[in-house]
């Protein structure tokens, strides 16, 4: 099948067809759809500019990687997205780990090993690069966002930025639909409580 | 019932969060992103490439393909037919002709390379002689052929190999 001038016109089942016959233009087509959703919902899950476009970088290298595996029946977002969330998610419990360890490793047994594996509370004053991704996701509505959970974080960006019905969320993120509804309707409580003025 | 009118969009659910939650910017990654990424993923060599990989009975088991190979076998039979035509009616000349470029041109040509060639060798056969390598500077020698010729195939294998690629969950539910 020959490959029209403008990709944009093409589902995402057409270009990632055509991304598998070799086509660069393809590729770069589902590197342009996906850029600034997937990125947009890193960074705020993570909120660390520099990790997020890591890990951003990571999953389309993932799922361009592995196109082969991918069903068309399902949808490309889908996919994309669920990779997206577990790198983030991932990140964030490393993230958790490597700072909750307050007397340092538990397979720490030496003076030295404890005391370069264990918590060094952090300076409060922010390094300009805090101050800018600070300003940058500043607003309150981030701000409420970023409080959220990881899971409540991702299921209400899902559903209110990115416009997903309950099912898709549910399918993206491995979760029931049940569990799914439960996050939203909590994270929407949540997110009135912090936001109570402005809502 | 339409079911798409049963299920009530975000907007319906929370109209006053949604409103702020939309109003959300969307970020864009850095200048370059899409390079550093399309540099990173492995893409599939052109399908008659990998048609071909598959085998050549497969390879040639499709309609246009066929259609090709047949004009080949077709156009191929009749230049035959000429050429042998062509070939029975002019012998004598065909056969001049043929002396004179054998002897002239290609015995020519071949001397000249097989002289060339020899003068090559001889001279690297005499320069090696020269050399007299004794004790370490012959193991330098050794050493240093050793690790050109390492280098060489690791980096024929490195240049050669595929990239690497990652298992990925499909997204997939059976």
């Amino acid at each position: 099948m020959k490959i029209p001038a403008d990709l944009t016109n093409s589902t995402d089942q057409e270009v990632v067809a055509w991304a598998r016959e070799g086509s660069e233009r393809a590729y770069r087509e589902l590197v342009q759809r996906y850029q600034r959703p997937v990125f947009s919902l890193v960074y705020r899950m993570v909120r660390d500019r520099e990790k997020a476009e890591d890990l951003s970088q990571e999953t389309f290298v993932k799922v361009l990687n592995a196109l082969d595996s991918y069903r068309p029946e399902y949808k490309f977002s889908s996919w994309i997205f669920k990779i997206a969330n577990n790198a983030a998610i991932d990140h964030l419990r490393r993230k958790e780990l490597d700072t909750l360890s307050l007397d340092g490793a538990p397979d720490a047994v030496t003076a030295e090993r404890r005391e370069g594996t264990s918590l060094q509370l952090a300076d409060n004053a922010e390094t300009p690069l805090e101050e800018l991704e600070a300003r940058e996701l500043g607003g309150q509505i981030e701000e409420a966002i970023a409080t959220l959970r990881p899971e409540y974080r991702a299921c209400i960006l899902l559903r209110h930025v990115e416009g997903y019905p309950y099912e898709d969320i549910a399918q993206t993120l491995d979760l029931p639909l049940g569990t799914v509804k439960t996050y939203i309707h909590r994270a929407r409580a949540e997110l009135r409580d912090l936001l109570g003025p402005i809502t | 019932m339409n079911y798409e009118t049963l299920t009530p969009t975000p907007e319906q659910e929370d109209p006053e969060l949604h409103r702020l939650l939309v109003s959300l910017p969307s970020y864009m990654p850095s200048a370059g992103f899409e390079d550093r990424v399309l540099s990173r993923v492995y893409r599939p060599a052109p399908a008659w490439v990998r048609a071909l990989r598959r085998g050549p009975s497969r390879a040639f088991d499709t309609r246009k393909v066929r259609w090709w190979i047949g004009g080949m076998v077709a156009s191929s039979a009749v230049a035959s037919i000429v050429l042998a035509i062509v070939a029975t009616t002019h012998w004598m000349q065909l056969e001049t002709t043929w002396s004179t470029f054998s002897k002239g041109i290609i015995l020519g040509a071949w001397r000249d390379a097989i002289a060339i060639t020899s003068d090559v060798i001889v001279f690297a056969a005499r320069t090696v002689a020269q050399w007299n390598l004794t004790g370490p500077d012959a193991v330098a020698f050794g050493i240093g052929g050793l690790m050109v010729v390492s280098l060489s195939a690791w980096g024929l294998h490195h240049t050669m190999r595929q990239f690497y690629l990652e298992k990925v969950a499909p997204n997939a539910r059976p």
